[in-house]
């Protein structure tokens, strides 16, 4: 998978969001987006996802716009700001319910999933009584479950605890390695220097290509 | 402390778009009945003009028979006291609901205490849902001035809607005006109550939308089952229904000790509600 | 992705809830009135007199007439505006908190959002079902006939004598009580789903209760909510609104619902933003 993002700026209300964003990404490569609160990472996210339309400039996967040739990337997993599900459903079931859209995962792969991010899949409370830091985990698992090409996570490391980084960041070698293309937005440098191979600094809107591994 | 919470509450329950929103939606409903007075009086007035079988009098469509709180014929005055409670509820009704969901909720408790917090946001969503319901009606009766023409209201007069038993049916009679600005008061009561109204539901929606329609939703199915009580028991001379005890004069007698003991009712249910809820509930 | 596999998934999800047990309360008000009135005739009422009375709103109301109180057909637009009400916030769900993810599954954003039109439409549907259900339980219970048989003293006695003594065909009774208020009901659902894709849903609802507040007072075809008062119906009264327009007219708002929507939708940001 490439994708290439060409010129691309989003306006919104009379703010510029992000402004003139040109960048290529490549799978089978972690892209670490850093900056400052409100610099713009979470739209560029949005945009990467088809979420939001630039106002202009252009989004291609693999050849196609983004917008015109289809309406979201064909095969996509995100966690982009808070992890939100069906609160009376286990969270089994509400990743059940998410991989019954496209019917290419089955219950086993979604349990194994849970497992991997260190949930219990035969856990019998409602997603309303897990913690910040499970629904977090469930959010991760809910990106990862269908093995997309493209990954795109914000702040996945939010409200885990030092195990649960460690584990994060484990499932995202090994996507990297399955040939997944990941863009990871996270404040911590701690954590993106070293999972990315590419960090992208982010300000005011603008990208810059930074350190490259 | 109580003091500058509040302060700091109401400049947040004044100062927000949806406050003004529903302000504009309730002067828009309200100049629809000022639109279709100005008609009926333009032609009652040419009908009266034309004809001299008839009494020239124009008591039958002056200001204190056409006022939107009293009328309770033309559709912005059937529709306003139809919405009252979802324009009381839009300016700052959502709230607690949204401070909690952010998050916000827990950095104010953490400095002023619950109570404060509860008490402040009581009041700030009471008065705004209060002003939301009461402006528009005081301002429907100050531009009907401009358009109906103004006769004090008489006992004799076929049209007049409020007779014995109504709530302040002798002021009505004898200085209109001061019976207007009064009921102004009152109609900023029933915005308050319903407002607060979404103390209590804050916590049991997930959506803005359906806390702000909890009191809409409430009054309207008790206006129902009061419907129903008045035409099936003996209470048919009496307004049972809080929705339309907003108007001034409802189908059926609104007696003083009717009006304040059931907003005395909804004072007690939303803030002991509220109180629940805000202060005693456990924070998740 | 396959439009059906979402239409599944919303039907899945949004479609019995527990709200909806709010339904047959909210339809029992308007029998409980229905079987009153037949009751102190006389007469009893058959399922098709119980959903006609249910369905039957009033007589425009006139503002030339200064010495009477208006009317509100309240238990009428109880009926309707529950509808509304109960399906307002399945779709905002998706529009912000768990939907982005299903949203970008669905891979296709006309899908996403015809697949909330048919959900839309089922849900409605289902009300209806449940309106049906009371009204049929109300039947059995007194002893009624649960058939569209509409007998001419009943429906003088629920329709005030404006029908003439006149018996309603089976085909007629249908169409008065279930036809045309579910596509009157569904095109007003439709039309505030879709203008929640621009403004706030408060405003959307509000709308709505306008929209119903006018046919009280205008007899208009053009007015939605006229299709859904018998009453006015030129089925039953002479000059009344011809249920064959006023179908076509909440099909043709359906349809430009569902294009309009989604059109819209394909190009609209979907920021996460709460309400």
């Amino acid at each position: 998978m490439k994708i290439d993002i060409t010129h691309a700026t989003k306006e919104i209300g009379g703010s510029i969001l992000l402004d003139d964003v040109t960048l290529t990404l490549q799978s089978g490569r972690i892209y670490g987006l850093q900056g400052p609160n409100g610099s713009g990472k979470t739209m560029l996210l949005r945009l990467i996802a088809g979420l939001i339309r630039p106002s202009s400039g252009s989004v291609a996967i693999d050849g196609k716009k983004l917008g015109a040739d289809m309406d979201f990337p064909p095969s996509v997993g995100l966690l982009i700001e808070n992890p939100a599900f069906l609160p009376n459903n286990t969270g089994l079931k509400n990743l059940e319910l998410l991989a019954s859209l496209k019917g290419t995962t089955d219950s086993g792969q979604i349990r194994r999933t849970l497992s991997r991010t260190g949930l219990d899949p035969d856990d019998p409370r409602k997603v309303r009584k897990y913690s910040l830091g499970m629904k977090q985990r469930l959010g991760v698992a809910a990106a990862i479950m269908e093995q997309p090409d493209l990954i795109l996570l914000d702040e996945p490391t939010n409200a885990l605890d030092d195990k649960g980084i460690a584990c994060i960041c484990d499932i995202l070698r090994q996507e990297r390695e399955r040939g997944a293309l990941i863009v990871l937005a996270c404040h911590d440098a701690e954590i993106l220097y070293p999972l990315s191979d590419e960090v992208i600094k982010v300000c005011d809107g603008r990208v810059e290509r930074g350190q490259m591994k | 402390m109580m003091l500058r919470c509040l302060k700091t509450e109401l400049r947040k329950a004044f100062q927000n778009k949806m406050f003004f929103c529903s302000l504009l939606v309730g002067s828009l409903i309200s100049i629809t009945d000022v639109a279709q007075n100005a008609v009926l009086v333009r032609r009652m007035t040419r009908i009266l003009e034309n004809s001299s079988e008839i009494s020239k009098s124009a008591e039958g469509f002056s200001l204190f028979v056409r006022w939107i709180a009293v009328n309770g014929v033309t559709l912005g005055s059937n529709l306003f006291y139809f919405v009252w409670p979802i324009l009381a509820a839009i300016p700052y009704g959502w709230s607690w609901a949204e401070e909690r969901k952010s998050g916000l909720y827990a950095q104010i408790v953490s400095r002023v205490g619950r109570r404060t917090y509860f008490f402040s946001k009581y009041w700030a969503v009471f008065i705004s849902g209060g002003a939301a319901v009461s402006v528009p009606v005081l301002a429907n009766l100050l531009i009907n001035a401009l358009v109906c023409p103004y006769c004090v209201p008489t006992v004799l007069m076929a049209a007049t809607p409020i007779t014995n038993g109504y709530f302040l049916s002798e002021l009505y009679y004898s200085a209109p005006w001061i019976f207007g600005l009064l009921w102004c008061g009152v109609d900023f009561l029933w915005g308050g109550v319903a407002a607060c109204m979404c103390l209590p539901a804050g916590t049991r929606f997930r959506h803005q939308v359906m806390v702000l329609l909890v009191p809409f939703v409430s009054l309207i199915l008790l206006d129902a089952v009061c419907s129903m009580a008045m035409s099936i028991g003996s209470l048919d001379h009496l307004e049972l229904s809080p929705l339309r005890l907003a108007l001034a004069a409802p189908a059926s007698a609104n007696p003083g000790w009717l009006l304040f003991s059931l907003l005395g009712i909804f004072f007690s249910v939303t803030f002991l509600g509220g109180y629940w809820e805000v202060v005693k509930h456990e924070l998740n | 992705m396959n439009l059906t596999k979402l239409i599944r998934h919303d039907l899945q999800c949004g479609l019995f809830r527990l709200r909806c047990l709010l339904v047959p309360p909210l339809a029992a008000l308007p029998c409980l009135l229905c079987l009153r009135i037949t009751d102190s005739a006389g007469c009893k009422s058959s399922w098709a007199g119980y959903m006609m009375y249910c369905f039957m709103g009033i007589e425009p109301i006139s503002v030339q007439d200064t010495m009477e109180k208006a009317q509100f057909p309240i238990l009428w637009l109880i009926l309707i505006i529950g509808c509304l009400y109960l399906h307002l916030d399945y779709p905002l769900n998706d529009l912000s908190l768990t939907g982005q993810q299903i949203i970008v599954r669905s891979g296709n954003r006309r899908n996403w959002y015809l697949a909330k039109c048919v959900w839309n439409l089922c849900a409605c549907g289902l009300y209806f079902l449940m309106v049906s259900l009371t009204a049929s339980l109300f039947t059995v219970l007194t002893g009624g006939d649960l058939s569209l048989n509409c007998d001419a003293a009943a429906l003088k006695v629920l329709y005030l004598g404006e029908t003439g003594g006149k018996t309603l065909p089976p085909l007629t009774a249908l169409l008065l009580s279930l036809i045309l208020p579910y596509l009157t009901v569904s095109a007003i659902s439709l039309l505030q789903m879709t203008l929640c894709l621009i403004m706030k849903p408060i405003f959307c609802f509000l709308i709505g209760i306008i929209l119903l507040l006018l046919s009280v007072y205008w007899d208009s075809p053009l007015i939605l909510g006229n299709g859904a008062m018998g009453i006015r119906s030129s089925l039953l009264i002479s000059g009344g609104v011809a249920p064959g327009p006023a179908a076509e007219e909440c099909c043709l708002i359906i349809i430009l619902c569902m294009a309009i929507g989604s059109w819209m939708f394909k190009r609209s940001d979907i920021l996460g933003a709460r309400d």
